[in-house]
Formats: structure tokens, sequence, C-alpha cells
């Protein structure tokens, strides 16, 4: 039989939904025709000439080459009747909601006296319609409480079985999820859902936090937390958008060799974006359009392996903005368009790496979205949050000794969370250690001032765009609540925003969110916030959140947080990570006392250098982006050797004038990455900090360490690095061409015998590379 | 009585409003709602009969973030805790738009002085000196003549001081006698101070003072000199004064065809700034009613005595020809009448801005007496111009630049100093 390709996920959930009712299934697929013959998808004749078409071609397929003597009458019937069914199922489930499936196979059971009772003991969960679980349900937590009790075991098991079906079917997040979620919960998830599966985990860890916190968050935490207003797309629509626009072939991309995976993915975004959705999905999306009005939507993926216990994805799918400016037709467009470049991002380089790196290229990855109200505020015909961040419950980095790890970190950024997400060109974000919010990693103004924000993500409603702005051309002494954001740069001092002139210069203005920090519980709220998921998580964890401070000419002005996301967060392998009290001047290859994260990376053969010099006198930036192409070369020949990375400015920074630029693909077997800066040589380091970018090399154990060469007791040993002979040549023959900037070094052509020990001491506060004699 | 008692609320109003054009940080402006310093304190005195009376004073030191409390003493049968709070404040606002480095501060005691002799004027001076001397000084708080309180009775009160701190110290008071620590100048500090905003507002509107003509109301030391500067320093003519005629108990309107001769009336007026009609009639003034003074069709209006006097009703009757009002008199013009002058474009320059020539002559006194060392009536006089001048600048550059109206952009400008001090001080 020739249906087509790919029975879809909807297809097959009808049909073994319908698999439970041997004798009214039926009925319950003729009353599905009715609906689909009165709503005018297909008619009764064109239908059933179809059914006639490939009931004869299935018996070729059989092959019956005669079939007029060779299958009797009733075997003939038998064959259209089965055909017919799975048509039915077919054009069912491609064109008509599953609400509707749902009430039919309801209705047609009510109609045939299965009462509530009877229901109770007769269906399966696992492939009951999810109304019927709900309404179960809900009639048991209506019971009296003597009678409820007989009944808890069954109520758990619909709640763990939507769980599984609507949320993740993740056993370590089923387990927690399950005693924290109640039928309520879930309903309301069910209301916001669009399309059949899963939410995914971006979706699943926002709303766990979020029930969590409501449940259990002191007082103070609850009254000021916010959940966006989100709506769910679930995983199932991948499958249906690929079937329904011949895109199945890129099925198996994953298996593809690296570079070939490379080298189809922008096919792949071109192919995918001429997909078309389903009618009824379309209606649906209207719908939600129309509900949320003209608020700016964010669509974020939400990945059935996003966000998941130990890898989080982070940043390996794409998030897009959606203005939601223009009429109702355009915003359904950049919606669509939206979530389809989130399923190509499915099948993006970095991502089917990770996948191959961890071990999840066999799973069935799914992309479910998760589609949220962008909270902010109208501001010069813009709109955007008052800030954004990402938080986690566990310090990794501390810039000083008082600073508590416990109290957990945060990247605050004015505008748009995007900022603080991604490693982004010439910018950072705040850094703020809870525990000392108002301890800048920074000493001087100088300093501080320039690792600032100096750009801005946000809407323009007027082009109805996502755009990135310069600080200074946005920000103006009419923002209401410029004093928590800024301060101004007095030459020697920063003072707070005291007065707000219109004619007042903006330039003298630096984000430096002291005032936010010092005038809000903002620090301290986040912090118990973090604790009380990171207590019922098991896990540190790393979320996202937009702040919006609301009375601002308050003496004592309140913020709300907004929860957007929640995941256990990366980190690191405990190792021993002490120093040796004495090591030989001649053995060290590199000492810093710059704060890195506690870790030791021991038996390092070789050392993967990127010279400042070299790199710096690449004549273009293609030429520079080039080399990162080559370090990506290096990083696949070194796979069976434990090596480091060492060179300038920032690495990952997608800007290749300001460091290295590398993605996750590109570095995933390195064991260090040891970024230079000092005079002349590439941006400051620390801002790789909880970005996406260093999320990735926690998970992955690749240790970050920044040396900064004009720091008076570091050590760089110039001999090591400059005098050693170059193996690029051994792995890249035909790399050559490279080698004026980049070096391969072979340890043991140092000093035969010996390998390095990377430590990185956080109790000394001191990191080394020292020679160490093989054992 | 209503509107004493609420006097600090409104002060407070007032001031809320500017904090919030400024958009100033909540948490400062809550610290400059209220005084930083409050003293209440009891004055036995023992009067002439041999009985003693016990008097009540007053001080209120509003800021002090720019330098010492700066003030005068009112000696007044009204005066109330919130009065003094009231004035506290304006002067903190009134020594910053001036650009001095001083605070604000307030004293008084309610008494009508009218019922004290000589000798117990001077031992109610003593006794308020007696209680307060801890907390004032040339570094701390600088008292000044006020209403009620004359020169004569700052002399005691800085004798007083001396006395207790065991050493001459004149820069505790200011509006002292000349000869006894006084500036020269004071007398015509207040009425030049408001002739040099005049003239920096007519060069900023492109008004001729030769052309032009002037309106002043009242007829005491603030108008006197006003009169005196607008004609002999700017070279206009002044068409009329007012005064208040002690015996008619009822005010008039001397104007003259040629214009006023204000040299001339000073000769005819008495120490209360009451001018001898009959004379001036004979030498060709016209005397017409009080308020005449307000309907003259002039440039310039300068009233220069009491407050209200430019309200609702009296604003209609204002010449469409007047492009400036000077406000030599504090509060001369209410706030429905400031509306009148915003729709039609009239420049105002508000009191505490345009009689900042007093405090700040009061400020050259301190300064004097420190240096031990008395410039002349020319050199003050100057030094007031170059003061004056550049208050008026700023506060113009503020108008302009927020585009706001004079008097707001007058406190914009010293909010803003005090707020700077404080925050330079680390006070916030």
């Amino acid at each position: 039989m020739t249906l087509p390709p790919a029975a879809s996920d909807r297809t097959l959930h009808i049909y073994l939904s319908l698999a439970q009712y041997p004798i009214l299934s039926g009925q319950i697929r003729a009353r599905m025709r009715r609906e689909l013959f009165q709503r005018g998808v297909i008619t009764p004749q064109a239908f059933e000439a179809e059914v006639r078409e490939k009931a004869i071609r299935s018996q070729a397929l059989e092959g019956l080459h005669d079939p007029f003597s060779e299958e009797p009458a009733d075997i003939w019937e038998l064959r259209l009747t089965r055909v017919r069914d799975h048509l039915t199922d077919f054009y069912f489930a491609y064109n008509l909601p599953y609400d509707l499936f749902e009430q039919i196979v309801l209705d047609t059971l009510t109609e045939h006296g299965a009462g509530p009772a009877d229901l109770q003991v007769s269906f399966n969960p696992e492939l009951a319609p999810q109304t019927m679980l709900f309404e179960q349900a809900f009639r048991i937590e209506k019971m009296p409480p003597a009678e409820r009790a007989q009944h808890e075991a069954r109520l758990r098991e619909i709640i763990v079985v939507l769980i599984r079906t609507m949320i993740s079917d993740q056993l370590a997040y089923v387990k927690i999820a399950k005693d924290w979620f109640t039928i309520s919960d879930l309903n309301e998830i069910r209301t916001h859902k669009i399309g059949q599966g899963k939410i995914g985990g971006k979706a699943a860890g926002m709303l766990l936090a979020a029930r969590i916190l409501k449940e259990v968050g002191d007082e103070d935490v609850r009254a000021h937390l916010k959940l966006p207003e989100s709506y769910f797309v679930g995983a199932d629509l991948t499958y249906t958008f690929m079937a329904l626009n011949g895109l199945m072939q890129w099925g198996d991309q994953k298996y593809k060799l690296e570079e070939q995976i490379r080298a189809e993915y922008p096919r792949i975004q071109e192919e995918f974006l001429k997909g078309e959705f389903p009618v009824d999905i379309l209606d649906k999306f209207r719908a939600l359009l129309d509900q949320v009005g003209r608020q700016p939507l964010i669509v974020r993926s939400s990945s059935l392996l996003e966000d998941n216990f130990g890898t989080s994805f982070a940043g390996k799918y794409d998030s897009y903005f959606c203005p939601n400016q223009g009429t109702l037709e355009e915003n359904l467009r950049d919606l669509t368009r939206a979530i389809i470049r989130i399923y190509a991002s499915m099948l993006n380089p970095d991502a089917l790496l990770y996948r191959r790196a961890k071990g999840l290229q066999d799973y069935d990855e799914r992309m479910a979205l998760l589609i949220q109200v962008v909270r902010g505020d109208h501001y010069k015909g813009y709109f955007l949050p008052h800030a954004a961040g990402v938080a986690f419950s566990r310090n990794l980095y501390r810039w000083s000794p008082q600073i508590r790890r416990e109290d957990g970190f945060v990247r605050l950024v004015w505008g748009l969370g995007t900022r603080a997400v991604d490693r982004v060109g010439n910018d950072y974000p705040r850094l703020v250690a809870l525990s000392h919010p108002l301890l800048h990693p920074e000493a001087s103004v100088k300093v501080i001032r320039r690792y600032s924000q100096r750009f801005v993500d946000l809407i323009n409603l007027e082009t109805n765009t996502f755009e990135t702005r310069p600080v200074h051309e946005v920000l103006g002494q009419d923002y209401p609540v410029l004093r928590y954001l800024a301060q101004i740069d007095q030459g020697d001092y920063l003072s707070p925003v005291r007065v707000m002139l219109r004619g007042s210069e903006s330039k003298n203005l630096v984000l430096t969110f002291d005032e936010l920090l010092r005038r809000t519980p903002l620090a301290s709220r986040l912090t118990r916030m973090l604790q009380t998921l990171e207590k019922y998580y098991h896990s540190p964890v790393d979320t996202e959140f937009t702040v919006q401070i609301m009375n601002p000419s308050s003496v004592h002005p309140e913020v709300e947080i907004s929860l957007l996301q929640c995941r256990p967060q990366s980190h690191l392998k405990e190792t021993n990570a002490r120093l040796p009290q004495q090591i030989p001047a001649e053995d060290i290859i590199f000492f810093t006392r710059r704060m890195a994260p506690e870790g030791r990376v021991s038996d390092v053969r070789y050392v993967l250098f990127v010279t400042p010099e070299g790199y710096y006198a690449l004549p273009t930036a293609s030429a520079r982006a080039e080399l990162g192409r080559v370090v990506g070369l290096l990083n696949a020949a070194l796979k069976y050797e434990t090596f480091i990375c060492v060179g300038p400015g920032r690495w990952g920074t997608s800007t290749p004038d300001l460091g290295v630029k590398v993605g996750y693909a590109d570095i995933y077997n390195a064991r260090a990455l040891i970024e230079l800066t000092g005079q002349g040589i590439g941006a400051a380091p620390e801002a790789s900090f909880g970005t996406h970018f260093f999320q990735d090399l926690v998970e992955s154990d690749i240790y970050p360490l920044a040396i900064y060469l004009d720091d008076p007791d570091v050590v760089f040993n110039r001999k090591f690095f400059y005098e050693t002979p170059n193996h690029l040549k051994h792995f890249l023959p035909d790399q050559q061409g490279w080698e004026g900037c980049l070096r391969l070094i072979s340890v043991a052509s140092y000093r035969p015998g010996y390998h390095i020990e990377l430590v990185m001491d956080d109790d000394a506060g001191q990191s080394a590379a020292y020679l160490e004699k093989d054992s | 009585m209503t509107e004493l008692i609420n006097a600090f609320q409104m002060a407070q109003r007032q001031f809320d409003h500017v904090a919030n054009q400024l958009n100033l940080d909540p948490q400062v402006a809550e610290i400059l709602r209220w005084p930083a310093r409050e003293f209440k304190f009891e004055i036995p005195v023992r009067m002439d009969d041999g009985s003693i009376r016990l008097f009540f004073g007053y001080r209120v030191q509003h800021n002090d973030a720019r330098g010492p409390n700066k003030g005068g003493i009112r000696f007044h049968p009204s005066e109330t805790l919130d009065t003094v709070r009231a004035l506290a404040m304006w002067m903190t606002w009134k020594t910053a738009v001036a650009d001095i480095p001083l605070g604000g501060g307030k004293g008084g005691v309610p008494v009508d002085p009218a019922t004290l002799s000589v000798t117990e004027k001077e031992r109610l001076c003593r006794g308020w000196v007696q209680q307060m001397w801890r907390n004032i000084g040339p570094r701390q708080d600088v008292p000044a003549p006020d209403v009620g309180t004359t020169p004569q009775m700052m002399g005691w009160m800085m004798d007083e001081y001396s006395k207790l701190v065991g050493q001459y110290t004149p820069g505790v008071i200011t509006g002292k006698p000349v000869g006894g620590g006084g500036s020269l100048g004071r007398t015509e500090a207040t009425g030049f101070g408001v002739i040099y905003t005049v003239r920096e507002a007519m060069k900023h509107l492109k008004l001729d003072p030769t052309r032009s003509l002037a309106a002043i109301q009242g007829f005491g030391n603030v108008s006197q000199y006003a009169a005196i500067g607008f004609t002999e320093l700017l070279g206009g003519k002044v068409v009329c004064v007012s005064y208040w005629d002690r015996a008619d108990r009822a005010a008039y309107t001397v104007s003259h065809p040629n214009g006023v001769d204000p040299r001339y009336l000073q000769s005819i007026t008495d120490q209360y700034g009451t001018i001898d009609k009959d004379q001036a009639r004979k030498a060709g003034y016209i005397i017409e009613e009080g308020d005449a003074w307000i309907a003259k069709d002039v440039d310039v209006l300068i009233p220069g005595a009491l407050e209200g006097q430019i309200n609702a009703e009296t604003v209609k009757r204002v010449s469409s020809r007047v492009r400036l009002v000077a406000e030599g008199a504090n509060g001369p013009t209410t706030p429905e009448a400031d509306e009148v002058f915003k729709k039609n474009k009239v420049f105002v320059i508000p009191d505490f801005l345009c009689n900042a020539g007093g405090v700040t002559v009061s400020y050259f006194e301190g300064v004097q007496n420190d240096m031990n060392y008395y410039w002349t009536k020319g050199e003050v006089l100057e030094r007031l111009d170059t003061k004056m001048t550049q208050a008026f600048q700023s506060v113009l550059e503020m108008s302009e630049g927020e585009g706001v109206y004079m008097r707001d952009a007058a406190y914009m400008v010293a909010i803003k100093r005090v707020v700077t001090a404080m925050e330079l001080r680390g006070w916030i």
C-alpha cells in the first residue's frame, strides 16, 4: 500500500488509540469520516475513489496478479474496509484537530453506556484519549477524602502518564515532576498546547521550576515571581511538518560524516523554509496570535533532549523573536518562519556533533516549541525588559575569595536577554556574584566602563524587527528606570543618576546595575529562588529571567522576576586540584593568579597554540575565521590525544577580531581553553563566563582559563611556546600554510619523557601548567 | 491662618513638583523633604516690671550640604514651627540658586516685637543666643535679620555669641550695622540685585532698557533701589511706584508723566516708606489708586513689596505690553496668575532668584568678617553683579535646555546643586 511516506505520529496515535476499541472503532471511524465530509476536507466520492484505487494497488503489492479470480468478494470487502480505515485515520490526522478525535471517541463510548465507573477500569491510560484521562482525574480529585484515597494510585498514574505524554519522558524529570504537578497544572498546559506530542525540555523546565517556586518558595519569592504567558507546540508536529513537506529524507542526517553535515545544512534550511503547515495547525496559530494581541513573542526551541539533566544543549538550537506588530497574516508568517527555522536548527552541525559527542545520536530527537509573550516596557518606539539575564545557583568563578559559591551568579543585561546568554562581539554583560552583588570583577572606573554593556537588544515596534542598538543611542534621561541601570562616569568615580534631565548627556552613562542591586531586593531574591530550585532539583540549576522594576519613583522600589526557563546547571567534575608546594621554575609552562573554575587536566601531551602575533597579522577577518575552521580540523585529528588550546582574546566570539572564532564543534576534544590577553592582545576574556559557549566547555569538561600577560606575577614560558618544533604538518599535512599562526607543540619535544599537568587550585587562587615526569 | 499652618506642606508640595520634573532620586527626595535638624527651646525673659515671661524660640536647619545654614530670625506673633520649616527649606534653594556656599535655615520667636521695650527686646535676643549658641556659628549656622528683627538686634546677638565663645566673632550673624561688622552695599543689595537680573533678562528678550518703561510696586528698601537701578544703571524710565500711607492707612500709586525720579522721591519718604504726597504733587507727581501700578502700559513690572499682588483677578489688568515680570518681593504672583503669564509668554524672574541679592551680600558680609578686611561699596556691588548674572544665566540655561518655566528652572538648578553637594560629601 502506498500511503504518503512516513506515517507520522499523528496517524499512528489515532491508530493506536482505536486499537483499544476493536468493535467500536468502526463506528468511531464512521463518525470521523462524517466530520471529514461535513467539513469539506474531501467529498465522499473522491474518498471512495481513492479507497478503491489504493486497494487495487495494494493487491499488486501483495502479489495478486489476477485479482478477480484470485480474491474472493468477502476478502476484497475486507481489503476495502482496512484501506478505508487507514485512509480515514490519515485524512483525519492531517486535517482535523486531535481534540476532535478525542471528542468523537468519548461520545461514542458514552453512547454505548460506558459510564464513568466503567471507564475507570476499562481503559489503558497510555492510549486513552487525554480528555478521558483529565475527566477521570478531575473526578477523583473532587471525591470526598475517604473515597479519593482509594483512587490515589490511579490519580498518580494518570498524572505520570500525562507528564510522560505531554511534558517529558526523561525519568529523572518525571521522578521530580510527578510530586509537583497537579491535574489543573496539566490541564493548563493542555489548553495552551498546539499539536500532538510533548512540550520538550525547555518548557518542561520552566513549568516545573515555576511550580516548585509557587509551592515552596518563600512568601517574598512567590509574591514577586511572574510567569510569562506561554504556549506550547507539541514535538510531534516536527514530523508532521517534515512528512507533509517531503523533508523526511533528512532524517538520517545525524549519521552522516561531519563534512557532509556541515555542507548540507544551508540546503536543509532552504528546503525547510519552503514548507507549509497543515491548515488546522495554521488556524490554531492564528487563534494564538489573536489571543496575545500585539504583544511581542519569543519562539524558543524546546526539544526533547534539551535542558535535560546533564546535557543542556545550551544554545544549540535557535530562538527567534516575533515583534508581532504587523497584520494577522504577516504575524502568522513571521511566527511560522520562526518555527520552521527552529525545526531546521535540529539538523545544524553544532547540535548534531554535540549529540554525537554526548552519545545522544540515536535518540529520536524532536522539536517542541515554547512561545512566550515577551515581558517588557515601551520606550521610544522600542520594546524591551528593564533587565534580563541568566542566573546560576552555583558560582563557578569567584573573582574574589569572599564570594560564596552557593549564593549563585548572574549575567545581567539591559534589554532582551540574548546578550547575556551568548558571547557577543565587543560587549559585556554585568557579572554579579549574588553573595556580593556590588563587588565588580573590575576595580577601576575606567575598567568597569570598558567592560560594561554597550549594545542593547530590543524589539523595534515601528519596523517590526529585532534589533541591536548602541546603548547610548537608546538610553536617555527620560527612561523611567535609568537610575537603576546606569551610573554616571564622573571621571574618577561613578555616581548614581540623582536627577534626570532631558538636556543631559547620555554618553557618560555606564550600565552598572549597581542601583538595581543596591536598592531592590533583586540579588537576595534571586539567591533564594535559585537555592529553592537547587534543593528540589537535587542539582545546581541554571535559569533565564527578565526583571521588571515596578515602582521606580518610590523610595522602596519593587522588582518582579519572570522566570523563562530552568535546567540543571552544567558543572565540572571534581578532581584533585591542589598545586604542589614547590614547582621548579624551569618546569612551569604558565602560571596565573586569576580565578578559574577549580580543576585538573592530567597528562597533557599536546598544546595547540594560536600565536597572538600570527593571528593578528592575518590580513582579513575572513582569514581569521578560516583559522577557526583549521582549529576544527586539528581538533578532529587530535581525537585520541590529550591536548589544550592556548590563544589570544575571546575564544568562541562571533567577531574574529576579538579572538579565535570557534564553536563547540571546533574544540570539543580539547581539555582546556586558555585565553591570552594583555596590551594589544585580544579582548578581555572573563566575559565568556556563563555564556552558552562557556556552558559547552564546562559540560564537556573543557576548562576555561584566562592569562593576563600584563599581570605582574604571570609566568608564560615563551621558550616552550615559540622555540619548539611545530607538529601541525604531522596531523594536517595539507594545512602547512597556517604554521605561522598555528603551532602544535608536542610536550615531549620540549622535554622528552615529560607531560604537562594543568592545575587550577581555587583555594590557593592560582593556576599553573607544569611539566611532570611520565610515570 | 490656615495657610500659615500648612506653609510647610505647601513647601513640600512645591518641592515634590520640582523633584518630579527633575526626576529626582526618590531616596534623596525623601531626605530633602524634611529639615536636617530642628530646635525648639524656651526663653524666659525678665520683663521691665520684674516679672518673668516665657517665650519659645525656634531654629530649623534644613540642609547644610553646601555650607553653613543661612537664614533670618523672625519675631512675629503668627510664627509656627511649620512656617519656620517652610522658610528654612526655601533658604536652601535660595542660597543654592545664587550659588553661594551656604545652606538653608530659619529661626523665629512667636512674639509681636511692638509689645516689647527695647531692653526687653535685647534680653529676648540675648536669650535666644544663650539657648542656641552651641548650634550656630560662622561654620555652622549664620542667622540674619528678618520680619520683626533689625540690624541692632543682630548686633546684640553677635555680642552675646562672642561673649559666650570668648572671642569676637562677627561672622556668626549677618545684617549687622555698618561699623559693627556689617557690609557696605547691604542697603542697595536686594534692589540692585533685582535690576541686575532684569538687565540680563532684557538682553535675553532683546529689549532695549533705554526705550523701556517699568512700573514698580512699593517703595520700601527693595523698590527704592530697584527704581534707582532701573533709571540710573539701565537708563530706563520708571513710570510709577506705589507705597503704603501710614497716616491714611491706604496704598497709593505715584506716577509722573516724564517718569519718576526715585532719588527725589526717596528724599521725601519717611523711614516707614511713606511718601509725602503733598510735596510729590507739588513736584508734578500724580497720586492714583494703590493698585493703579499694575495696569500701567509698561514693558517691565516689578512687584517689590507684598505677597499675592498679582493674582487671578489683578492679572487681567496687566497690560499686553508687559514682557517681563521681576519678582522683587517674595511670592507676589499666585499660581493662577503664573498660568496666565505662561500662556501669554511673559518672562518671569522668580522671586528667590530675583531677590537673592540680599542673601548674597549677607554672604559677602560673612566673607569680610572672616578675612577681617572690608570692601568698598563699589567692590561689593560689582561682586554682587557677577554673582547675580551667573545665577540668572544658569537658571536661563536650565529653562531653555529643559523647556521649563523659569520658576521651575530656578528650583531645578538649586535642587540639583544641593544634591550634587550631598553626593560629593558622601551623604547619599
